[in-house]
C-alpha cells in the first residue's frame, strides 16, 4: 500500500518546492473522474472536460455532466486537442523536471545561503550554516569554490529552459540548430532561408534533405522567408519556451524537441488525410434489449473479439470495447493500433467482466494476445484467429456454410490424437485396477494367515469393509470389460 | 473483487494525510473498499459532541456509482431511519463521478445540521419534526447522549 502510494503523482507534490502554485496547475489538468491526467480529453457543450473514456462510460450509465449535471449525451462531446497536447507536454516532459528543479535545496535557497556565506568568507561559517538549514541538501555543493557556484546558480536562473534542451545545446554551439517541424538538425543558415519553408510544403521529404547535414552545401538564398517571420514560426511550434526564444535571436536559440507537438501542428493534414482511408468509423451502440445472442457474437467476431461466456459478459465485452474504441478512433489526435484495444479490453475483463464460476479467462487471454490485429495483414489474421476459434470448439455449427467434410478433414490429425489419448488413459486405467484388485487380493490371503482368530478377523472386516466393497466392485466392473 | 484504481488509492491516501475536521475515515485493512467512519455532530445541532459510526462501501462501479453509506450509531433524524440508511441526494440521483468520499461525507454532515423533515425517510420523525419540532429535537438530543457518546475521536 505504501508503495503504491509512493509512485502516485499528485498535485501535492508540489506544496515542498518553491512555486507551490504549480499544485493548482497540476490539479486543473487532471480529469475529474479518475482524478488522474486527462488522456483524450473531449469537451461538453456545458465546457467541462474529461477523459474521453471516463466520461463515455459515465455516460452509459447516467445523462447528465458530472459537473454541472446539466444533461449531455456522448454524441454532444468533442475532442479538445490543444488541452491534449498541454497535458502530454507537461506530464511527458515538464512536470518532473520542475519537480527536481523546484524542490528547495536545489538552487534559490542554495543561492541566498551563498550570498551569506560570500560575505562571511569563512569555511567554517558555511559548515554551520549547512547544520542549521534542514533546506540545503549538502550533496549540491560543488567543491571547488564558491565563487564559482554562485556562477553557475546564476546561469541556471537567466536560462530556466537549458535542462529542456540539453540534446541540442552541442548542435546549436557548433552552428547549427534543430528543425522546429522535422527535429532534424541543419546548419542555421540553411535551415532559416530553405528548410523551414521546405518542410512545412512537404513535411515527409525531410528524409532526403538529411544529406546536406555537411557544411559543404552553402546555401542557396530564399529570400522569401525573412529571419523574422523564421522566428515566429520557431516561437510557435516551442510554445512554452517561446520567450526565451524571443530573447536569444539567433544561434543560440535553444530548441526543444517536441515531436507530439509536431503532430498536433500537422493534424489538420494528417486528419483529412486519414478521413478517407484509415478513419476508423464510429461503433454504434447496443440494443441490449433486442438483440439476440447470435447476432451479438457476430458483432464480436466481426471486431475480432472472443465469444465465450455468458451473455451478459458478451454485452459487457462489447460495451466496453464500444467505448475504447469509440475514445481511441474518434476523440484521440493519434490513435493506437486495434491490437492495442484489445490488449487493454483483455486487461479490463481479467479484473471487471468475470462471470461467476468462469474459468475460461486463460484461455480468452491466450486468444486475444495471439490474435494479431494488424490491419496490413487481414486476411492472415483472420485465419489465425479462426483456427484458434476451431481448437476451442466456438465456430458457428449452425450457420449454412458449414461443411461437416471439411471439419473433420480439417481436424483430422487433432482427432486422430484425442483417440489416441483416450485410448491410452483407458489402458493405464484399467491396469491401475489390476494392480488394485490383485492388491487386495494379498491383503485378504496375509490377514487370514496371520489371524486365524475369528474375532480379529471380524475387527478387520469392520475397519476395512469400505475400501473392501469398492476394490470388489472395482474387481467385477473391471471384469465385465474384459 | 477488481482491482483498487488509482483514484481509491488517491482518495484514501488524501484522506488519511489530510482529513475533513471532524471527520474521520479509515479503510479496512482487508477491504480497501470498505471504510469505518467517525463523524462530529456539528456544532449548535442536536447532534453536537455526538460521534457517529458509519460505515462507507465502495461499490466496483465507483466513482460510476454511488458510495454506499450507513449510520450504525441510532440516530433521531427525518432523513435516516432505523437502519442507518440515508435519504440524500447525493447517494442517489444526483451522484457524480466528480464527487468524491471526503464531499460525500461533508454533505452527509450538512445533512445532520439542516434537517429535512419535507423528504422524509423516517415517516415517524419527520411527522414528529413537523408538529412538534422542539420536541423533537429534544428526542434527538436525548438520542445522542443515550447512543453517540460511547465513541471517541482518534
Amino acid at each position: 500500500m505504501e508503495k503504491k502510494l509512493q509512485k502516485l503523482k499528485d498535485p501535492s507534490d508540489f506544496v515542498q518546492t518553491n512555486v507551490p502554485e504549480i499544485k493548482d496547475l497540476d490539479s486543473l489538468l487532471r480529469c475529474h473522474i479518475c482524478k488522474d491526467f486527462l488522456s483524450i480529453p473531449v469537451l461538453t457543450p456545458c465546457s467541462h472536460s474529461f477523459c474521453s473514456l471516463c466520461i463515455r462510460q459515465y455516460l452509459n450509465v447516467s445523462g447528465n455532466c458530472p459537473l454541472c449535471l446539466n444533461e449531455l449525451q456522448e454524441s454532444m462531446l468533442r475532442s479538445e486537442f490543444l488541452l491534449g497536447e498541454l497535458v502530454n507536454c507537461y506530464t511527458k516532459k515538464v512536470r518532473q523536471k520542475l519537480l527536481d528543479n523546484l524542490m528547495p535545496g536545489n538552487d534559490d535557497t542554495i543561492l541566498k545561503n551563498n550570498i551569506i556565506d560570500l560575505d562571511s568568507q569563512s569555511p567554517q561559517y558555511i559548515t554551520k550554516k549547512r547544520k542549521t538549514s534542514a533546506l540545503v541538501n549538502n550533496n549540491s555543493y560543488p567543491k571547488n569554490g564558491i565563487l564559482s557556484m554562485f556562477k553557475t546558480k546564476k546561469e541556471h536562473k537567466f536560462l530556466p529552459s537549458n535542462n529542456l534542451g540539453d540534446i541540442n545545446n552541442k548542435d546549436i554551439t557548433s552552428g547549427k540548430s534543430q528543425c522546429p517541424i522535422c527535429s532534424v538538425v541543419y546548419p542555421i543558415d540553411y535551415l532559416q532561408t530553405t528548410h523551414i519553408d521546405e518542410c512545412l510544403l512537404h513535411p515527409k521529404m525531410k528524409t532526403t534533405r538529411e544529406i546536406i547535414e555537411d557544411d559543404k552545401e552553402e546555401v542557396k538564398t530564399n529570400t522569401f522567408f525573412k529571419d523574422d517571420d523564421v522566428t515566429i514560426d520557431k516561437a510557435k511550434s516551442n510554445g512554452p519556451t517561446s520567450n526565451v526564444i524571443a530573447t536569444s535571436q539567433n544561434e543560440t536559440t535553444p530548441n526543444v524537441e517536441t515531436p507530439f507537438l509536431n503532430k498536433y501542428l500537422d493534424s489538420a493534414i494528417t486528419t483529412t488525410c486519414l478521413n478517407d482511408q484509415n478513419r476508423k468509423k464510429k461503433l454504434g451502440k447496443l440494443d441490449v434489449l433486442n438483440i439476440s445472442t447470435a447476432a451479438l457474437k457476430s458483432k464480436l467476431l466481426d471486431l475480432k473479439l472472443p465469444t465465450h461466456g455468458s451473455r451478459q459478459q458478451l454485452i459487457n465485452r462489447y460495451n466496453y470495447y464500444e467505448l475504447l474504441w469509440n475514445s481511441n478512433y474518434i476523440d484521440s489526435l493519434q490513435p493506437t493500433t486495434e491490437q492495442d484495444l484489445k490488449m487493454k479490453l483483455l486487461n479490463w475483463e481479467k479484473t471487471h467482466n468475470l462471470g461467476v464460476g468462469d474459468g475460461n479467462n486463460n484461455h480468452s487471454s491466450v486468444t486475444m494476445s495471439t490474435n494479431n490485429s494488424n490491419n496490413s495483414i487481414p486476411t492472415h489474421e483472420h485465419s489465425i484467429f479462426s483456427i484458434l476459434q476451431n481448437k476451442r470448439g466456438i465456430i458457428d455449427i449452425k450457420s449454412k456454410k458449414f461443411s461437416r467434410k471439411d471439419w473433420a478433414i480439417k481436424n483430422a490429425t487433432a482427432y486422430r490424437e484425442l483417440i489416441k489419448e483416450a485410448k491410452s488413459s483407458m489402458l493405464t486405467a484399467n491396469e491401475k485396477r489390476r494392480e488394485a484388485v490383485s492388491e487386495l487380493n494379498e491383503e485378504r490371503s496375509e490377514l487370514k494367515g496371520k489371524y486365524p482368530n475369528a474375532q480379529v478377523n471380524l475387527l478387520c472386516k469392520n475397519n476395512k469393509n469400505d475400501t473392501h466393497q469398492e476394490l470388489e466392485h472395482l474387481l467385477s466392473s473391471s471384469e465385465e470389460e474384459e | 473483487m477488481s482491482a483498487l484504481p488509482k483514484r481509491i488509492i488517491k482518495e484514501t491516501e488524501r484522506l488519511v494525510s489530510d482529513p475533513v475536521p471532524g471527520i474521520q475515515a479509515t479503510p479496512n485493512e482487508d477491504n480497501l473498499r470498505y471504510f469505518q467512519v467517525k463523524m462530529r455532530g456539528p456544532i449548535q445541532s442536536p447532534y453536537e459532541n455526538g460521534i457517529f459510526k458509519l460505515e462507507l462501501f465502495l461499490p466496483d462501479e465507483y466513482p460510476m456509482e454511488p458510495p454506499k453509506v450507513r449510520f450504525l450509531t441510532k440516530i433521531y433524524h427525518p432523513n435516516i431511519d432505523r437502519l442507518g440508511r440515508i435519504c440524500l441526494d447525493v447517494l442517489k440521483n444526483n451522484w457524480s463521478p466528480a464527487l468524491q468520499i471526503r464531499t460525500i461525507l461533508l454533505s452527509i454532515q450538512a445533512l445532520l445540521a439542516t434537517p429535512n423533515p419535507n423528504d422524509p425517510l423516517a415517516n415517524d420523525v419527520a411527522e414528529e419534526w413537523i408538529k412538534n419540532e422542539p420536541q423533537a429535537i429534544k428526542t434527538a438530543k436525548e438520542w445522542t447522549k443515550l447512543y453517540a457518546m460511547n465513541e471517541v475521536m482518534d
